[in-house]
Formats: C-alpha cells, sequence, structure tokens
C-alpha cells in the first residue's frame, strides 16, 4: 500500500473540516466564519488582480517604460491600502448623517472582527479603482505626481462616491441604486479618473499626426497581455463573488453571470471588430473580455444568464468603439482605460437596471441608475480634473519631453527593464552611468 | 532670396550705422524673430533695434539702406557676418575653437538620424529645429552657428557647445522625430543612428550616451 504524504493529509483534512457538511454534522463552524473566510479568500483573489493589471499594463507600453508601469501598480495599491485604512474606511462605511460621507471609523486600531475582514476587502476595491488610472497616464506621467494622485483617488474621491451608493444611509443606496461590486463605484470611478488625468496630460510625443490621425504605439509583450488578462479574469470571481459578503448559495448564479459576460465581452469585441473591418488584434479582444467583466459587476447578482450574456457582449463592444471615439478627440489613453472601466462601468449600471430580475425595464428603477452613473461622472471626474490640475501646479504632471526620449524606467526609477534583451533599444544597461541629470 | 544673401543684405544696411556688437545681437534677432517675415516686418525690426536716441533719428535711412542693400547684387554685397565679426573677434576665443570631439559626434548622429528621413521630412525636422532654437540655453553667438547650421544644410557645425547645449538638440531632434513619424519609428532611427555612430565615438574616446 502507497503511503500518503503528510500534506496531502493535513490538506484533505482541512477540506472536510472546511466542508459544509461536515460543519453542519458536528456544527462546530459557525455561519460567520464560514462567510469570514469566504470574503478573505476572495479579497485575497482582488489582489491578484493588481498583478493582472500590472501584467496587462506593462505589457501595453513600450519597453522602456515597462519598469514604471510595474512601480506605479505596486506602489499604488501600497499606498492606497494605508489611506484608504485611515481615512477611506471612513468615509465611505462609516456613520453617515448627511447620507453624503461617513463621519467615523478612521484608522482603526480595535474592531470586531467582521470589521477588520470588510475593511479588508475593500481595500482591495480601492486599490483596483486607483490602479485603473496608472495605464491610461503610461509613458508620460511624473511618478510623484501620478502617486499623489494615487492618495486623493483612494482618501477621497473614491470613499465618498463609495458612500453614496454602498453605505447603508448614502443617498443613493436610499434611492435604490444597483451597483453590487461596482461596476460604478470601482471601475466608472477609476475611468473618470483617468479621462480627467488624460486630458489634463496630453498625448504622448508623436501619438497624432498633424490631421489628428492616431498613429499605432504597440505594446512590447503580449504575452503579459495575455497572462494580465486571466489574472484579471481570475480576480473578477472574488470581486464579484465576494461582494455577497455571505458565502451563500447564489455564489454560483453570481460566478457564472461574471464568467459568461466575461466571455461574451471578448466575443462582442471581435465582433465589432469584424463588422468596422478592423482586425481582432488581441488588446482588442483582452480589453473585450475585461469590459465584459466590468459591465456585468454591477449586475452579476440580479440578472439571468442571458442577459449577463447580452451585456457583456454589449461591453466588449463599447470597448472598441469608445476607443476609437476616444482616439478621434485625440484623447490618449495607453490601454483603453476610459473605455473599459469608464464607459462599460456607465453601461453595466445601467443594465444592472434594466435587467433586473422580476422588475425588467422598470423606468423608475432605470431613472435611479442614470442618476447614479450622472452623479459618478459629475463628481469624479471634477474633482479629479481640479485634483490633477492642482498637481500639475505643484509638482509637474508630465514629464520633459528628454525623459519621454530616453524612457521612463530609467528617468523615473534609474532601471531597465530589459538590460539583456536591448540590442535594438537606443539606452542599454551600460550606458545608465552614462546619463547625466537623469 | 537665399536666407545668407538676405543677412549679408541685412549686414550691409545696418554696418553704417552699429559697432559690432550691436551689430551681432541685431542680425541675431533677425535672424530669430524677422528672417521668415515679409519686408515690411523691418520697419519693426529696425524700431527694436534703433535703441538709442541717436540710432532713432536716424532710423528711416536705415530702414532705407537696407530696402537699398536687398536690390544688390549678390557680389556688392558685404561678406557674410558671421565671418566677418568673426574675423573682428567679436565672438568668444572659446566658440572660435575647431569642433571639438563631442560636437564632431553630436554632428554625425544627428546626420545619421537625417539620413533616414525623405527630403520633406528633413525639411520638417530642420525647421522644427531652428523654430524651438529659442528653448536651447546657450549665448546668442552659439545659437547664431547653430541655426547657420540647420539651415545652411553644411556639414560642419563651427565652434565648441556645452553638453547640455547638444543634448536639448538631440532631444528637440527626437520631438520632430516624433512628429514626423509617430513615437515607434523615432525610437528605432534613433537606437540606429546610435549604433552607426558608435564607432566614431570609442574612435574619439567619447561616450556618445552623454549625448542623450
Amino acid at each position: 500500500m502507497r503511503r500518503i504524504s503528510t500534506p496531502l493529509i493535513l490538506m484533505l483534512s482541512g477540506i472536510i473540516f472546511l466542508s459544509p457538511s461536515s460543519a453542519m454534522a458536528t456544527d462546530a463552524i459557525k455561519p460567520d466564519v464560514i462567510n469570514t473566510i469566504w470574503v478573505v479568500i476572495a479579497g485575497a483573489m482582488v489582489f491578484l488582480m493588481q498583478a493582472g493589471f500590472a501584467m496587462l499594463e506593462a505589457g501595453m507600453v513600450r519597453a522602456k517604460n515597462a519598469v514604471n508601469v510595474m512601480m506605479k501598480n505596486y506602489i499604488d495599491l501600497c499606498v492606497g491600502t494605508l489611506l484608504f485604512w485611515l481615512v477611506g474606511y471612513g468615509l465611505m462605511f462609516g456613520d453617515n448623517p448627511s447620507g453624503f460621507y461617513g463621519t467615523n471609523l478612521f484608522g482603526l486600531s480595535s474592531a470586531p472582527d467582521w470589521d477588520y475582514t470588510l475593511i479588508f476587502f475593500q481595500i482591495m476595491f480601492a486599490a483596483t479603482a486607483a490602479t485603473i488610472v496608472s495605464g491610461a497616464m503610461a509613458e508620460r506621467t511624473n511618478y510623484i505626481a501620478y502617486l499623489i494622485g494615487t492618495c486623493g483617488i483612494t482618501a477621497i474621491i473614491y470613499p465618498i462616491f463609495g458612500s453614496w451608493a454602498w453605505n447603508e444611509h448614502g443617498w443613493l443606496k436610499q434611492m435604490g441604486f444597483i451597483d453590487f461590486a461596482g461596476s460604478t463605484v470601482v471601475h466608472s470611478v477609476g475611468g473618470w479618473c483617468a479621462l480627467a488625468a488624460v486630458l489634463l496630460l496630453g498625448p504622448r510625443l508623436g501619438r497624432f499626426g498633424d490631421k489628428g490621425e492616431p498613429r499605432k504605439v504597440p505594446g512590447h509583450n503580449l504575452s503579459f497581455i495575455a497572462i494580465g488578462g486571466f489574472l484579471l479574469w481570475f480576480g473578477w470571481f472574488g470581486f464579484n463573488g465576494g461582494s455577497t459578503l455571505v458565502a451563500g448559495t447564489d455564489l454560483g448564479h453570481i460566478l457564472l453571470n461574471t464568467h459568461m459576460a466575461g466571455a461574451a465581452g471578448a466575443i462582442g469585441a471581435m465582433l465589432i471588430c469584424y463588422l468596422t473591418r478592423q482586425p481582432a488584434l488581441l488588446t482588442g479582444t483582452v480589453n473585450g473580455s475585461i469590459a465584459g467583466l466590468v459591465a456585468i459587476t454591477a449586475g452579476c447578482a440580479s440578472m439571468q444568464v442571458p442577459y449577463a450574456i447580452l451585456t457583456g457582449a454589449i461591453g466588449g463592444a463599447l470597448s472598441v468603439l469608445g476607443t476609437i471615439w476616444l482616439e478621434k478627440l485625440r484623447l490618449d489613453d495607453v490601454v483603453g482605460a476610459i473605455s473599459v472601466h469608464g464607459f462599460c462601468g456607465a453601461w453595466g449600471t445601467l443594465a444592472a437596471g434594466l435587467f433586473l430580475t422580476g422588475n425588467m425595464y422598470d423606468s423608475h428603477q432605470i431613472m435611479v441608475q442614470l442618476t447614479g452613473i450622472g452623479a459618478a461622472f459629475a463628481w469624479v471626474f471634477l474633482s479629479a480634473l481640479i485634483m490633477y490640475f492642482v498637481i500639475s501646479l505643484v509638482v509637474d504632471l508630465r514629464v520633459s519631453t528628454m525623459h519621454e526620449q530616453r524612457g521612463l524606467d530609467i528617468t523615473e526609477h534609474g532601471e531597465i527593464g530589459y538590460p539583456e534583451f536591448g540590442k535594438d533599444a537606443a539606452y542599454s544597461n551600460e550606458s545608465l552611468k552614462d546619463l547625466s541629470k537623469i | 532670396m537665399e536666407l545668407t544673401l538676405r543677412r549679408r543684405a541685412i549686414y550691409t544696411g545696418l554696418r553704417p550705422y552699429f559697432d559690432d556688437e550691436s551689430l551681432l545681437n541685431a542680425i541675431n534677432l533677425w535672424q530669430e524673430e524677422y528672417s521668415q517675415k515679409p519686408k515690411f516686418a523691418l520697419s519693426v525690426f529696425i524700431a527694436r533695434c534703433c535703441d538709442t536716441a541717436q540710432l532713432k533719428i536716424e532710423r528711416p535711412k536705415i530702414l532705407g539702406a537696407i530696402f537699398m542693400a536687398m536690390d544688390l547684387a549678390s557680389d556688392e554685397l558685404l561678406p557674410d557676418p558671421l565671418v566677418e565679426l568673426n574675423a573682428n573677434n567679436v565672438f568668444q576665443p572659446g566658440i572660435k575653437q575647431a569642433q571639438d570631439h563631442k560636437t564632431k559626434v553630436f554632428t554625425t548622429l544627428l546626420q545619421q538620424i537625417l539620413l533616414k528621413f525623405n527630403k520633406d521630412d528633413v525639411k520638417h525636422i530642420r525647421k522644427f529645429l531652428v523654430d524651438h532654437l529659442h528653448e536651447v540655453k546657450t549665448d546668442k553667438v552659439r545659437l547664431m552657428y547653430i541655426r547657420e547650421w540647420l539651415t545652411s544644410n553644411t556639414h560642419t557645425l563651427d565652434g565648441t557647445y556645452d553638453l547640455d547645449v547638444l543634448q536639448q538638440l538631440i532631444n528637440l531632434g527626437y520631438v520632430a522625430m516624433c512628429q514626423s513619424v509617430g513615437p515607434v519609428k523615432a525610437d528605432q532611427y534613433l537606437a540606429q543612428s546610435i549604433k552607426e555612430t558608435e564607432p566614431l565615438s570609442m574612435e574619439l574616446g567619447f561616450k556618445l550616451h552623454d549625448l542623450l
């Protein structure tokens, strides 16, 4: 007889111990424990979305800016985490008599266990909203200015809107606004911040020709983009599934809706590329699936599967059309964040009202959804515009043309992403020491 | 009328009224702001140059002298002011020195870059550089040399220049390249040109990346 290894025995014991039948049989595990386990695991899955964003965005920029994008994704998580714990969580989920912002729970050091679970889970959401901006601003943004912007988003802009929609006494919540996991609260907030930043930054050097014709600036690593897409998709199961805050039986429905919408998003993007006679690029396809996931985030718990597919497919198509439209306006969004997160977040929030199971096409619900979408845009876009404008006055928002030429890896961080493979690059690892005035 | 001839005409008209230093400043001003403008803008140019009471009285005469000079044949004009003023030791000794290694590597690098473009693009890049020379932080005389070099399409850039100046010029060239062909090709052309210039920089013992 073969011997069973000790780790395997431990793992099997853990599974048996944690299984609902075992819990019910022995009555040893309380529902709170199961819920906590589910939410913290879901939070950890959402954390993995940071890696997904980092890979996706790094793949979409040129090799000379890859480290900078990775750094921004890494450090905005760190900055966002600390600030959301200190300020954001209180603003978003503290007592909210006015309906507009929370007034306590700042920098919680002692609280019931469930509050810790919620903070952990919500921190991942705040970090997601902040990191969406990094891709749109890539390849020409001052690192310090970006970090200051991240502080503003995670400490003020995101939690204030969050308090309207997700706080029990928030004015939008009181109206009946549906945004289950954050199509608007998380994704549109990130998208509209990105729009404000991109407007103030201007396009990368030479991104548009004299007559406004867009010039493609292909990313340096398509494999990164695909892996980033997979990681994000996986993390989304935690994002939407964890938002139940309960390990209930509806998880299967929520995750199936999520998965279906992601798949339909990619197909929707491909179809619209086919109809508009554009090549079905990997970048557009991955963005299409993310757009589908963004779109279903608001209504994943409240619509039937066919409508989830429709929501995702329209989201995917919208991501392609939105990108084309923004290019016509000469707005340079490096990764398509405004279209994917901003536009598709708004669409998904509307779809959650349109396809609400048991109350479809209800005009009152649709008006509430539109009010939430409009309020999000007005608050987030204007506050982000003011914030980035003030940042640009204090520290330059945009790097110099010299830095754009050298690449932000060298100028902002003093290191090169691909030291061994720089044969075709203007700057190699050896030239680092010779570059003065970085 | 080509730029050198027009410059000689301006110089011929101004010469009787200005000393060497004022002449240098006036010609520099003309090149920077009035060389691309129509003739009638010369009256504004003269008004700006005549900053003493005596010169203000003589403004109509000076303007007339310039218009007359513009109708003269090439062999009746004074030589190019750059040569003439150089001979009169108006320029600082440092500038008059022969081209140094870094300037030689710089000119080769820029020429290698320009070789990658068609005629129209080269014209656009040169014009962009000339139009943005005011952003380059160096003295007027050196700017005049650089402007002359860029507009006359000659191979040799006379004089010596700080590294900062050459870096700024390469960067302006990069921006112009991005505008002409987009950022991807601009990066490729820059990298190719660096490779092609590297043998010369190694031979001269100058680190090419100091220019970037």
